[in-house]
Protein backbone atom coordinates (compact mmCIF):
# COMPACT_ATOMS: atom_id res chain seq x y z
CA UNK A 1 0.00 0.00 0.00
CA UNK A 2 1.18 3.26 -0.91
CA UNK A 3 0.86 6.51 0.85
CA UNK A 4 -1.63 7.69 -1.59
CA UNK A 5 -3.76 5.14 -0.42
CA UNK A 6 -3.24 5.27 3.14
CA UNK A 7 -4.31 9.40 2.91
CA UNK A 8 -7.47 8.05 0.33
CA UNK A 9 -8.05 5.76 3.37
CA UNK A 10 -7.52 7.84 6.62
CA UNK A 11 -9.07 11.18 4.63
CA UNK A 12 -12.50 9.15 4.15
CA UNK A 13 -12.62 7.45 7.56
CA UNK A 14 -11.32 10.68 9.04
CA UNK A 15 -14.20 12.67 7.42
CA UNK A 16 -16.91 10.52 7.80
CA UNK A 17 -15.96 9.76 11.58
CA UNK A 18 -15.75 13.37 12.55
CA UNK A 19 -18.54 14.80 10.40
CA UNK A 20 -20.74 12.20 11.80
CA UNK A 21 -19.36 13.56 15.47
CA UNK A 22 -19.63 16.89 15.23
CA UNK A 23 -22.96 17.01 13.80
CA UNK A 24 -24.79 14.76 16.26
CA UNK A 25 -22.55 16.31 19.63
CA UNK A 26 -26.01 17.56 21.42
CA UNK A 27 -27.83 14.48 22.79
CA UNK A 28 -30.12 15.42 25.66
CA UNK A 29 -32.82 13.17 26.35
CA UNK A 30 -33.23 9.29 25.44
CA UNK A 31 -35.88 10.10 22.94
CA UNK A 32 -33.05 11.87 20.95
CA UNK A 33 -30.47 9.46 21.68
CA UNK A 34 -32.40 6.62 20.80
CA UNK A 35 -35.02 7.80 18.39
CA UNK A 36 -33.10 10.83 16.68
CA UNK A 37 -35.71 13.30 18.12
CA UNK A 38 -38.02 10.90 15.59
CA UNK A 39 -37.12 13.02 12.74
CA UNK A 40 -35.28 10.91 9.71
CA UNK A 41 -37.09 11.30 6.23
CA UNK A 42 -37.28 8.26 4.52
CA UNK A 43 -34.53 8.14 2.25
CA UNK A 44 -32.10 8.45 5.56
CA UNK A 45 -34.29 5.49 6.94
CA UNK A 46 -33.44 3.27 3.66
CA UNK A 47 -29.98 4.06 3.60
CA UNK A 48 -29.43 3.30 7.10
CA UNK A 49 -31.18 -0.08 7.18
CA UNK A 50 -29.26 -1.02 3.69
CA UNK A 51 -25.91 0.31 5.74
CA UNK A 52 -26.47 -1.43 8.55
CA UNK A 53 -27.17 -4.95 6.94
CA UNK A 54 -24.00 -4.64 4.69
CA UNK A 55 -20.89 -5.56 6.53
CA UNK A 56 -17.57 -5.86 5.39
CA UNK A 57 -17.82 -9.88 4.70
CA UNK A 58 -20.39 -8.36 2.48
CA UNK A 59 -17.54 -6.85 -0.25
CA UNK A 60 -15.04 -9.30 0.65
CA UNK A 61 -16.83 -12.77 0.46
CA UNK A 62 -19.75 -12.10 -2.21
CA UNK A 63 -17.41 -11.15 -5.44
CA UNK A 64 -15.52 -14.23 -4.21
CA UNK A 65 -18.08 -16.20 -4.25
CA UNK A 66 -19.36 -15.42 -7.69
CA UNK A 67 -16.05 -15.59 -8.67
CA UNK A 68 -16.80 -19.56 -7.43
CA UNK A 69 -20.48 -20.22 -8.77
CA UNK A 70 -21.63 -16.49 -10.38
CA UNK A 71 -24.73 -15.19 -10.23
CA UNK A 72 -26.52 -18.20 -7.64
CA UNK A 73 -26.44 -16.39 -4.44
CA UNK A 74 -28.48 -13.25 -5.26
CA UNK A 75 -31.76 -16.06 -4.94
CA UNK A 76 -31.55 -16.06 -1.31
CA UNK A 77 -32.97 -11.87 -1.44
CA UNK A 78 -35.86 -12.75 -3.50
CA UNK A 79 -38.12 -13.04 -0.01
CA UNK A 80 -36.79 -9.69 1.40
CA UNK A 81 -39.21 -7.44 -0.88
CA UNK A 82 -42.04 -9.84 0.28
CA UNK A 83 -40.71 -9.19 3.44
CA UNK A 84 -40.30 -5.48 3.71
CA UNK A 85 -43.78 -5.31 2.70
CA UNK A 86 -45.53 -7.79 5.75
CA UNK A 87 -43.15 -5.61 8.09
CA UNK A 88 -44.33 -2.50 6.65
CA UNK A 89 -48.15 -3.86 7.44
CA UNK A 90 -48.01 -5.50 10.35
CA UNK A 91 -44.71 -4.25 12.62
CA UNK A 92 -44.57 -0.75 11.98
CA UNK A 93 -47.93 0.28 12.99
CA UNK A 94 -47.34 -1.17 16.03
CA UNK A 95 -44.63 0.06 16.84
CA UNK A 96 -45.65 3.36 16.37
CA UNK A 97 -49.01 3.08 18.00
CA UNK A 98 -47.07 1.90 21.45
CA UNK A 99 -44.61 4.37 20.86
CA UNK A 100 -41.80 2.07 21.34
CA UNK A 101 -38.05 2.75 22.01
CA UNK A 102 -37.20 -0.82 21.03
CA UNK A 103 -39.05 -3.85 19.84
CA UNK A 104 -39.11 -5.99 22.51
CA UNK A 105 -41.64 -3.50 24.76
CA UNK A 106 -44.12 -4.44 21.97
CA UNK A 107 -44.02 -8.01 23.50
CA UNK A 108 -44.45 -6.60 27.32
CA UNK A 109 -47.60 -4.38 25.80
CA UNK A 110 -48.92 -7.43 24.16
CA UNK A 111 -48.03 -10.06 26.69
CA UNK A 112 -46.05 -9.60 29.76
CA UNK A 113 -42.88 -8.43 31.23
CA UNK A 114 -41.17 -12.33 31.34
CA UNK A 115 -41.69 -12.57 27.61
CA UNK A 116 -40.11 -8.93 26.73
CA UNK A 117 -37.32 -10.28 28.98
CA UNK A 118 -36.87 -13.64 27.28
CA UNK A 119 -36.97 -12.09 23.88
CA UNK A 120 -34.66 -9.19 24.60
CA UNK A 121 -31.72 -11.49 26.33
CA UNK A 122 -31.83 -13.72 23.30
CA UNK A 123 -31.53 -11.08 21.03
CA UNK A 124 -28.42 -9.32 23.46
CA UNK A 125 -26.93 -12.64 23.21
CA UNK A 126 -26.85 -13.72 19.64
CA UNK A 127 -26.17 -10.06 18.61
CA UNK A 128 -23.47 -8.83 21.31
CA UNK A 129 -21.49 -12.03 20.07
CA UNK A 130 -21.91 -10.93 16.57
CA UNK A 131 -21.21 -7.44 17.35
CA UNK A 132 -17.26 -9.00 17.96
CA UNK A 133 -17.64 -11.31 15.02
CA UNK A 134 -18.60 -8.01 12.70
CA UNK A 135 -14.83 -6.31 13.77
CA UNK A 136 -13.41 -9.37 13.61
CA UNK A 137 -14.22 -11.08 10.63
CA UNK A 138 -13.00 -8.56 7.91
CA UNK A 139 -9.83 -7.50 10.48
CA UNK A 140 -8.38 -11.17 10.05
CA UNK A 141 -8.97 -10.95 6.02
CA UNK A 142 -7.21 -7.22 6.03
CA UNK A 143 -4.39 -8.61 8.40
CA UNK A 144 -3.50 -11.90 6.65
CA UNK A 145 -3.09 -9.58 2.95
CA UNK A 146 -2.03 -6.41 4.05
CA UNK A 147 0.39 -7.77 6.79
CA UNK A 148 -1.25 -5.69 9.74
CA UNK A 149 -1.38 -6.06 13.07
CA UNK A 150 -4.79 -7.79 14.42
CA UNK A 151 -5.16 -6.71 17.85
CA UNK A 152 -4.30 -3.08 16.42
CA UNK A 153 -6.54 -3.16 13.44
CA UNK A 154 -9.45 -4.68 15.86
CA UNK A 155 -8.98 -1.70 18.28
CA UNK A 156 -8.75 0.92 15.42
CA UNK A 157 -12.09 -0.31 13.79
CA UNK A 158 -13.79 -0.57 17.15
CA UNK A 159 -12.19 2.97 18.63
CA UNK A 160 -13.68 4.84 15.35
CA UNK A 161 -17.18 3.19 15.83
CA UNK A 162 -17.10 4.22 19.63
CA UNK A 163 -16.24 7.53 19.42
CA UNK A 164 -19.30 8.70 16.89
CA UNK A 165 -21.85 5.92 18.36
CA UNK A 166 -21.24 6.44 21.66
CA UNK A 167 -21.37 10.22 21.50
CA UNK A 168 -24.24 11.03 19.00
CA UNK A 169 -26.42 8.33 19.53
CA UNK A 170 -28.80 6.92 16.98
CA UNK A 171 -28.76 9.93 14.91
CA UNK A 172 -24.45 9.43 14.30
CA UNK A 173 -25.68 6.13 12.86
CA UNK A 174 -27.55 6.96 10.51
CA UNK A 175 -25.56 10.76 9.19
CA UNK A 176 -22.83 8.07 9.24
CA UNK A 177 -24.03 5.65 7.39
CA UNK A 178 -25.21 8.21 4.58
CA UNK A 179 -21.51 8.80 3.70
CA UNK A 180 -20.42 5.10 4.11
CA UNK A 181 -22.95 4.17 1.71
CA UNK A 182 -21.80 6.49 -0.71
CA UNK A 183 -18.49 5.18 -0.29
CA UNK A 184 -19.35 1.47 0.01
CA UNK A 185 -22.01 2.23 -3.78
CA UNK A 186 -19.06 4.45 -5.43
CA UNK A 187 -16.06 2.02 -4.47
CA UNK A 188 -18.01 -0.86 -6.20
CA UNK A 189 -18.68 1.12 -9.46
CA UNK A 190 -14.96 2.06 -9.47
CA UNK A 191 -14.29 -1.50 -9.12
CA UNK A 192 -16.38 -2.91 -11.82
CA UNK A 193 -15.20 0.44 -14.26
CA UNK A 194 -11.42 -0.56 -13.62
CA UNK A 195 -11.55 -4.05 -14.18
CA UNK A 196 -13.61 -3.34 -17.26
CA UNK A 197 -10.69 -0.90 -18.59
CA UNK A 198 -8.13 -3.94 -16.97
CA UNK A 199 -9.48 -6.30 -19.60
CA UNK A 200 -7.44 -6.81 -23.51
CA UNK A 201 -8.44 -4.65 -26.26
CA UNK A 202 -11.68 -6.20 -27.67
CA UNK A 203 -13.14 -7.25 -24.09
CA UNK A 204 -15.73 -4.64 -23.77
CA UNK A 205 -18.59 -5.13 -21.35
CA UNK A 206 -21.03 -7.61 -23.74
CA UNK A 207 -17.88 -9.79 -24.70
CA UNK A 208 -16.88 -10.22 -20.59
CA UNK A 209 -21.36 -11.19 -20.26
CA UNK A 210 -20.56 -14.03 -22.98
CA UNK A 211 -17.50 -15.44 -21.27
CA UNK A 212 -18.84 -15.42 -18.08
CA UNK A 213 -22.00 -16.84 -19.72
CA UNK A 214 -20.08 -19.78 -21.01
CA UNK A 215 -19.19 -20.71 -17.97
CA UNK A 216 -22.65 -20.68 -16.77
CA UNK A 217 -21.55 -17.65 -14.04
CA UNK A 218 -25.02 -15.93 -14.72
CA UNK A 219 -27.23 -18.95 -13.83
CA UNK A 220 -29.25 -17.12 -11.22
CA UNK A 221 -31.88 -18.87 -11.30
CA UNK A 222 -32.38 -22.42 -10.19
CA UNK A 223 -35.75 -24.01 -10.46
CA UNK A 224 -35.24 -27.32 -8.79
CA UNK A 225 -36.77 -28.43 -5.41
CA UNK A 226 -34.13 -29.44 -4.13
CA UNK A 227 -34.28 -28.70 0.73
CA UNK A 228 -30.21 -29.79 0.62
CA UNK A 229 -29.37 -27.48 -2.18
CA UNK A 230 -28.70 -24.25 -0.24
CA UNK A 231 -29.32 -21.42 -2.80
CA UNK A 232 -32.38 -22.46 -5.13
CA UNK A 233 -35.38 -19.47 -5.80
CA UNK A 234 -37.76 -21.67 -3.11
CA UNK A 235 -35.33 -21.37 -0.51
CA UNK A 236 -34.55 -17.77 -1.46
CA UNK A 237 -38.28 -17.17 -1.37
CA UNK A 238 -39.67 -18.82 1.70
CA UNK A 239 -36.46 -19.27 3.64
CA UNK A 240 -35.22 -15.72 2.98
CA UNK A 241 -38.64 -14.61 3.53
CA UNK A 242 -38.87 -15.40 7.04
CA UNK A 243 -34.77 -14.65 7.44
CA UNK A 244 -35.31 -11.37 6.45
CA UNK A 245 -38.50 -10.98 8.62
CA UNK A 246 -36.91 -11.81 11.76
CA UNK A 247 -33.72 -9.42 10.66
CA UNK A 248 -36.23 -6.41 9.97
CA UNK A 249 -39.30 -7.10 11.79
CA UNK A 250 -38.00 -8.07 15.35
CA UNK A 251 -33.71 -7.38 15.28
CA UNK A 252 -33.15 -3.90 17.03
CA UNK A 253 -30.08 -3.26 15.11
CA UNK A 254 -33.15 -2.76 12.31
CA UNK A 255 -35.90 -1.75 14.24
CA UNK A 256 -33.70 1.05 15.78
CA UNK A 257 -33.10 2.36 12.23
CA UNK A 258 -36.99 2.84 11.06
CA UNK A 259 -38.48 3.84 14.44
CA UNK A 260 -36.32 7.21 14.29
CA UNK A 261 -38.60 7.85 11.42
CA UNK A 262 -40.45 11.50 10.96
CA UNK A 263 -43.47 9.80 10.49
CA UNK A 264 -45.02 6.05 10.25
CA UNK A 265 -45.09 6.86 6.36
CA UNK A 266 -41.16 7.57 6.27
CA UNK A 267 -40.23 4.32 8.03
CA UNK A 268 -42.29 2.48 5.87
CA UNK A 269 -40.76 4.19 2.63
CA UNK A 270 -37.83 3.35 4.35
CA UNK A 271 -38.29 -0.26 4.32
CA UNK A 272 -39.63 -0.38 1.02
CA UNK A 273 -36.35 1.76 -0.17
CA UNK A 274 -34.50 -1.15 0.70
CA UNK A 275 -36.91 -3.85 -1.18
CA UNK A 276 -36.50 -2.10 -4.24
CA UNK A 277 -32.78 -1.74 -4.19
CA UNK A 278 -31.40 -4.63 -2.05
CA UNK A 279 -31.63 -6.92 -5.12
CA UNK A 280 -30.15 -4.56 -7.57
CA UNK A 281 -27.03 -3.75 -4.97
CA UNK A 282 -26.66 -7.13 -4.73
CA UNK A 283 -26.16 -8.16 -8.00
CA UNK A 284 -23.98 -5.13 -8.62
CA UNK A 285 -21.45 -6.58 -6.32
CA UNK A 286 -21.78 -10.03 -8.03
CA UNK A 287 -21.18 -8.88 -11.06
CA UNK A 288 -17.93 -7.25 -9.35
CA UNK A 289 -16.97 -10.44 -8.54
CA UNK A 290 -18.15 -12.02 -11.93
CA UNK A 291 -16.08 -9.22 -13.95
CA UNK A 292 -12.69 -10.70 -11.54
CA UNK A 293 -13.08 -14.04 -13.11
CA UNK A 294 -13.17 -13.08 -16.82
CA UNK A 295 -10.35 -10.91 -16.31
CA UNK A 296 -8.69 -14.12 -14.61
CA UNK A 297 -9.35 -15.70 -17.99
CA UNK A 298 -7.10 -13.49 -19.93
CA UNK A 299 -4.46 -13.00 -17.22
CA UNK A 300 -3.23 -15.71 -15.98
CA UNK A 301 -4.96 -16.34 -12.98
CA UNK A 302 -3.68 -17.98 -9.60
CA UNK A 303 -4.51 -21.88 -8.80
CA UNK A 304 -4.44 -20.61 -5.29
CA UNK A 305 -5.47 -17.13 -3.67
CA UNK A 306 -5.13 -17.51 0.28
CA UNK A 307 -1.79 -15.82 0.73
CA UNK A 308 -1.02 -17.15 4.14
CA UNK A 309 0.80 -20.24 2.90
CA UNK A 310 4.64 -19.92 1.83
CA UNK A 311 4.15 -20.74 -1.85
CA UNK A 312 8.10 -21.94 -2.39
CA UNK A 313 7.04 -24.29 0.25
CA UNK A 314 4.61 -25.46 -1.71
CA UNK A 315 5.88 -25.67 -4.69
CA UNK A 316 8.39 -27.99 -3.45
CA UNK A 317 6.31 -30.58 -3.01
CA UNK A 318 6.04 -32.38 -6.61
CA UNK A 319 2.34 -33.02 -6.22
CA UNK A 320 1.31 -29.37 -5.81
CA UNK A 321 4.37 -28.64 -8.62
CA UNK A 322 2.49 -31.08 -10.80
CA UNK A 323 -1.12 -29.59 -10.51
CA UNK A 324 0.37 -25.69 -10.54
CA UNK A 325 2.44 -27.14 -14.43
CA UNK A 326 -0.82 -28.63 -15.53
CA UNK A 327 -2.99 -25.57 -13.97
CA UNK A 328 -0.73 -23.08 -16.00
CA UNK A 329 -1.19 -25.01 -19.59
CA UNK A 330 -4.64 -25.22 -19.52
CA UNK A 331 -5.15 -20.93 -18.00
CA UNK A 332 -3.38 -20.59 -21.95
CA UNK A 333 -5.59 -22.49 -23.48
CA UNK A 334 -8.80 -21.16 -21.75
CA UNK A 335 -7.48 -18.20 -22.61
CA UNK A 336 -7.36 -18.90 -26.36
CA UNK A 337 -10.61 -20.39 -26.42
CA UNK A 338 -12.09 -17.62 -24.99
CA UNK A 339 -10.77 -15.08 -27.55
CA UNK A 340 -12.51 -17.85 -30.16
CA UNK A 341 -15.57 -17.47 -28.28
CA UNK A 342 -15.97 -13.78 -28.71
CA UNK A 343 -15.04 -13.81 -32.05
CA UNK A 344 -18.04 -12.80 -34.16
CA UNK A 345 -17.12 -15.70 -36.52
CA UNK A 346 -16.82 -18.22 -33.71
CA UNK A 347 -17.02 -21.74 -34.81
CA UNK A 348 -19.99 -23.80 -33.49
CA UNK A 349 -17.78 -26.02 -31.19
CA UNK A 350 -15.92 -22.93 -29.88
CA UNK A 351 -18.79 -22.64 -26.91
CA UNK A 352 -18.27 -26.42 -25.53
CA UNK A 353 -14.22 -25.84 -26.20
CA UNK A 354 -14.01 -22.94 -23.67
CA UNK A 355 -16.66 -25.17 -21.13
CA UNK A 356 -14.23 -28.27 -20.96
CA UNK A 357 -11.38 -25.90 -20.13
CA UNK A 358 -12.71 -23.99 -17.72
CA UNK A 359 -13.89 -27.29 -16.15
CA UNK A 360 -11.04 -29.16 -16.00
CA UNK A 361 -9.50 -25.76 -14.16
CA UNK A 362 -12.32 -25.46 -12.19
CA UNK A 363 -11.35 -29.09 -10.87
CA UNK A 364 -7.74 -28.64 -10.81
CA UNK A 365 -8.57 -26.14 -8.55
CA UNK A 366 -10.13 -27.75 -6.27
CA UNK A 367 -7.78 -30.77 -6.08
CA UNK A 368 -5.23 -27.88 -5.03
CA UNK A 369 -7.30 -26.90 -2.13
CA UNK A 370 -7.95 -30.54 -1.04
CA UNK A 371 -4.56 -31.31 -1.00
CA UNK A 372 -3.56 -27.91 0.79
CA UNK A 373 -5.97 -28.58 3.31
CA UNK A 374 -4.85 -32.54 3.69
CA UNK A 375 -1.62 -30.60 4.71
CA UNK A 376 -2.22 -27.90 7.01
CA UNK A 377 -6.27 -28.62 8.00
CA UNK A 378 -9.84 -28.13 6.51
CA UNK A 379 -9.31 -23.49 7.42
CA UNK A 380 -7.80 -23.78 3.92
CA UNK A 381 -9.73 -25.51 1.85
CA UNK A 382 -11.63 -22.93 1.03
CA UNK A 383 -9.75 -19.59 -0.84
CA UNK A 384 -13.09 -17.59 -2.24
CA UNK A 385 -12.72 -14.74 0.54
CA UNK A 386 -9.49 -13.76 -0.61
CA UNK A 387 -10.00 -13.59 -4.06
CA UNK A 388 -11.04 -10.24 -4.29
CA UNK A 389 -9.12 -8.40 -2.13
CA UNK A 390 -5.44 -9.77 -3.50
CA UNK A 391 -7.38 -9.05 -7.05
CA UNK A 392 -7.43 -5.38 -5.83
CA UNK A 393 -3.77 -5.03 -4.17
CA UNK A 394 -2.27 -6.49 -7.48
CA UNK A 395 -4.19 -4.77 -9.97
CA UNK A 396 -5.51 -1.62 -8.78
CA UNK A 397 -3.92 1.74 -9.33
CA UNK A 398 -2.27 3.75 -6.44
CA UNK A 399 -4.85 5.69 -4.44
CA UNK A 400 -7.94 3.49 -5.67
CA UNK A 401 -6.38 0.51 -3.47
CA UNK A 402 -7.18 3.11 -0.78
CA UNK A 403 -10.58 3.73 -1.60
CA UNK A 404 -11.88 0.20 -2.03
CA UNK A 405 -10.01 -0.45 1.57
CA UNK A 406 -12.30 2.28 3.11
CA UNK A 407 -15.22 0.18 1.34
CA UNK A 408 -14.66 -2.24 3.33
CA UNK A 409 -13.91 -0.80 6.72
CA UNK A 410 -16.57 1.99 6.02
CA UNK A 411 -19.39 -1.17 5.88
CA UNK A 412 -18.15 -2.84 9.13
CA UNK A 413 -18.35 0.39 11.08
CA UNK A 414 -21.84 0.78 9.55
CA UNK A 415 -22.93 -2.07 10.82
CA UNK A 416 -20.77 -2.11 14.05
CA UNK A 417 -22.22 1.03 14.87
CA UNK A 418 -25.87 0.07 14.16
CA UNK A 419 -25.41 -3.31 16.44
CA UNK A 420 -23.78 -1.15 19.67
CA UNK A 421 -26.64 1.21 19.32
CA UNK A 422 -29.26 -1.67 19.25
CA UNK A 423 -27.51 -3.59 22.18
CA UNK A 424 -27.54 -0.37 24.44
CA UNK A 425 -30.94 0.49 23.99
CA UNK A 426 -31.86 -3.11 24.55
CA UNK A 427 -29.73 -3.45 27.73
CA UNK A 428 -30.99 0.13 29.21
CA UNK A 429 -34.97 0.51 28.04
CA UNK A 430 -35.35 -2.89 28.26
CA UNK A 431 -33.56 -4.16 31.81
CA UNK A 432 -32.07 -1.40 33.36
CA UNK A 433 -34.60 1.11 33.11
CA UNK A 434 -37.57 -0.83 32.77
CA UNK A 435 -36.50 -2.96 36.36
CA UNK A 436 -35.67 0.17 38.10
CA UNK A 437 -37.47 1.26 40.71
CA UNK A 438 -36.80 5.21 40.97
CA UNK A 439 -36.83 6.78 37.51
CA UNK A 440 -33.94 8.54 36.41
CA UNK A 441 -33.44 12.29 35.28
CA UNK A 442 -33.18 13.04 31.09
CA UNK A 443 -29.59 14.02 31.38
CA UNK A 444 -28.13 10.86 34.31
CA UNK A 445 -30.72 8.29 31.61
CA UNK A 446 -28.45 9.88 28.40
CA UNK A 447 -25.10 9.62 30.46
CA UNK A 448 -26.44 6.04 31.39
CA UNK A 449 -27.03 5.13 27.73
CA UNK A 450 -23.60 6.72 26.68
CA UNK A 451 -21.92 4.65 29.28
CA UNK A 452 -23.42 1.21 28.24
CA UNK A 453 -22.48 2.45 24.45
CA UNK A 454 -19.47 2.53 25.36
CA UNK A 455 -19.45 -0.78 27.45
CA UNK A 456 -20.93 -2.72 24.37
CA UNK A 457 -18.18 -1.19 22.14
CA UNK A 458 -15.88 -2.62 24.83
CA UNK A 459 -16.84 -5.93 25.28
CA UNK A 460 -17.18 -6.27 21.02
CA UNK A 461 -13.31 -5.45 20.85
CA UNK A 462 -12.27 -7.47 23.57
CA UNK A 463 -14.94 -10.26 22.14
CA UNK A 464 -12.96 -9.95 18.38
CA UNK A 465 -9.29 -9.44 20.29
CA UNK A 466 -10.06 -13.46 21.65
CA UNK A 467 -11.98 -14.42 18.39
CA UNK A 468 -8.84 -16.01 16.66
CA UNK A 469 -8.36 -18.20 19.72
CA UNK A 470 -11.03 -20.39 19.68
CA UNK A 471 -11.49 -23.13 16.28
CA UNK A 472 -14.51 -22.17 14.23
CA UNK A 473 -15.91 -19.82 16.60
CA UNK A 474 -17.83 -17.19 13.68
CA UNK A 475 -19.35 -20.81 12.75
CA UNK A 476 -20.65 -21.58 15.88
CA UNK A 477 -22.16 -17.46 16.78
CA UNK A 478 -23.76 -17.75 12.95
CA UNK A 479 -25.29 -20.93 13.91
CA UNK A 480 -26.41 -19.51 17.10
CA UNK A 481 -27.94 -16.49 15.73
CA UNK A 482 -30.03 -19.18 13.12
CA UNK A 483 -31.37 -21.13 16.55
CA UNK A 484 -32.44 -18.11 17.94
CA UNK A 485 -34.15 -15.89 14.77
CA UNK A 486 -37.19 -18.29 14.51
CA UNK A 487 -38.50 -18.55 17.76
CA UNK A 488 -38.14 -14.59 18.21
CA UNK A 489 -39.86 -13.94 15.34
CA UNK A 490 -42.50 -16.79 16.25
CA UNK A 491 -42.99 -14.94 19.72
CA UNK A 492 -44.12 -11.87 17.69
CA UNK A 493 -46.17 -13.40 15.29
CA UNK A 494 -48.44 -14.89 17.33
CA UNK A 495 -49.19 -11.60 19.34
CA UNK A 496 -49.74 -9.98 15.83
CA UNK A 497 -52.03 -12.87 14.57
CA UNK A 498 -53.94 -14.65 17.78
CA UNK A 499 -55.35 -12.06 20.47
CA UNK A 500 -56.23 -15.33 22.84
CA UNK A 501 -52.86 -15.57 23.61
CA UNK A 502 -51.77 -15.50 26.52
CA UNK A 503 -47.75 -14.23 28.29
CA UNK A 504 -47.53 -17.73 29.90
CA UNK A 505 -48.38 -19.39 27.02
CA UNK A 506 -45.98 -17.82 24.81
CA UNK A 507 -43.53 -17.58 27.26
CA UNK A 508 -43.53 -21.70 27.43
CA UNK A 509 -44.01 -22.27 23.96
CA UNK A 510 -40.76 -20.29 23.18
CA UNK A 511 -38.92 -22.06 25.54
CA UNK A 512 -40.46 -25.52 24.11
CA UNK A 513 -39.51 -24.29 20.41
CA UNK A 514 -35.72 -23.64 21.17
CA UNK A 515 -35.47 -26.87 22.51
CA UNK A 516 -36.98 -28.78 19.49
CA UNK A 517 -34.83 -26.31 17.20
CA UNK A 518 -31.93 -26.82 18.72
CA UNK A 519 -32.51 -30.97 18.93
CA UNK A 520 -33.30 -30.37 15.08
CA UNK A 521 -29.70 -28.93 14.81
CA UNK A 522 -28.03 -32.02 16.67
CA UNK A 523 -30.04 -34.31 14.68
CA UNK A 524 -30.39 -33.52 11.26
CA UNK A 525 -28.59 -31.85 8.54
CA UNK A 526 -31.55 -29.32 7.67
CA UNK A 527 -30.33 -26.03 5.84
CA UNK A 528 -30.41 -23.54 8.59
CA UNK A 529 -32.70 -21.09 6.40
CA UNK A 530 -35.61 -23.32 6.97
CA UNK A 531 -35.59 -22.87 10.81
CA UNK A 532 -36.92 -19.59 10.89
CA UNK A 533 -39.87 -20.87 9.37
CA UNK A 534 -39.89 -24.16 11.05
CA UNK A 535 -39.73 -22.09 14.38
CA UNK A 536 -42.79 -20.19 13.41
CA UNK A 537 -44.60 -23.37 13.05
CA UNK A 538 -44.17 -24.46 16.12
CA UNK A 539 -44.56 -21.62 18.09
CA UNK A 540 -48.23 -20.86 16.26
CA UNK A 541 -48.78 -25.25 17.02
CA UNK A 542 -47.63 -24.94 20.57
CA UNK A 543 -49.58 -21.92 21.68
CA UNK A 544 -52.46 -23.14 20.03
CA UNK A 545 -52.42 -26.20 22.14
CA UNK A 546 -51.51 -24.33 25.36
CA UNK A 547 -54.31 -22.52 24.59
CA UNK A 548 -56.62 -25.49 23.99
CA UNK A 549 -55.35 -27.07 26.78
CA UNK A 550 -56.49 -24.02 29.12
CA UNK A 551 -59.98 -23.55 27.82
CA UNK A 552 -60.75 -27.04 28.52
CA UNK A 553 -58.84 -26.64 32.16
CA UNK A 554 -61.42 -23.86 32.30
CA UNK A 555 -64.51 -25.40 31.64
CA UNK B 1 -50.61 15.85 12.54
CA UNK B 2 -48.68 14.66 14.97
CA UNK B 3 -47.09 10.92 13.84
CA UNK B 4 -48.20 9.38 17.33
CA UNK B 5 -51.67 10.56 16.49
CA UNK B 6 -52.50 8.94 13.10
CA UNK B 7 -54.75 6.31 13.12
CA UNK B 8 -53.05 2.82 11.49
CA UNK B 9 -53.42 2.87 8.00
CA UNK B 10 -55.04 0.34 6.24
CA UNK B 11 -53.38 -2.01 3.81
CA UNK B 12 -55.15 -0.51 0.95
CA UNK B 13 -53.50 2.98 1.17
CA UNK B 14 -50.20 1.31 0.30
CA UNK B 15 -51.20 -0.90 -2.43
CA UNK B 16 -49.46 1.35 -4.79
CA UNK B 17 -46.18 1.03 -3.09
CA UNK B 18 -46.21 -2.56 -2.11
CA UNK B 19 -47.52 -3.11 -6.16
CA UNK B 20 -44.14 -1.43 -6.68
CA UNK B 21 -42.17 -3.13 -4.47
CA UNK B 22 -43.43 -6.71 -6.23
CA UNK B 23 -43.00 -5.43 -9.28
CA UNK B 24 -38.86 -4.56 -9.06
CA UNK B 25 -38.76 -7.81 -8.08
CA UNK B 26 -40.63 -9.77 -10.66
CA UNK B 27 -39.04 -7.38 -12.60
CA UNK B 28 -35.49 -8.06 -11.04
CA UNK B 29 -36.10 -11.94 -11.68
CA UNK B 30 -36.73 -11.17 -15.49
CA UNK B 31 -33.92 -9.33 -16.28
CA UNK B 32 -31.54 -12.33 -14.50
CA UNK B 33 -33.56 -14.91 -16.78
CA UNK B 34 -32.80 -12.45 -20.07
CA UNK B 35 -29.13 -12.27 -18.61
CA UNK B 36 -28.85 -15.83 -18.97
CA UNK B 37 -30.69 -16.34 -21.99
CA UNK B 38 -28.48 -13.95 -24.14
CA UNK B 39 -25.37 -14.67 -22.90
CA UNK B 40 -25.36 -17.99 -21.21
Amino acid sequence: MSGWDWLVLAATLGFIVGYGTWKTRRQRSLESYFRGDSSQKWWTIGISVMATQASAITFISTPGQAYESGLGFIQFYFGLPLAMIFVSVFFIPLYYKYKVYTAYEYIERRFDLKSRLLVSLLFLMQRGLQAGITIYAPAIILCTILGWNLYVTIVAIGLLVIVYTVSGGTRAVSQTQLFQMAVMIGGMLVAIGITLSLLPDGVGFAQALTVAGASAKLQAIDWRIDFNERYTIWSGLLGGFFLSLSYFGTDQSQVGRYLGGKSLTDSRLGLLFNGLFKIPMQVMILLAGILVYVFFVFTPAPIYFNPTLDRSALQARSEMAQLEADYAVRVAARREAAFALIDPTAPPLAHETYRQHDRALAALRQHYRQAVAAEYGSTYATDSDYIFLSYILEWFPVGLIGLLLAVILSASMSSTAGELNALSSATVVDFLLRLRRQPLSESRQVRLSKGITLLWGLVAIGFACTASLVDNLIQAINIMGSLFYGTILGVFLVGISWPRITGSQVFWSAVASEAVIIGLYLTTDLGFLWYNAIACGLMFGATGLLSLLSRKGNR
Amino acid sequence: MEPEEQPVPVFGTWRGWYLLVVGMLLLDVLLLLGLEALFG
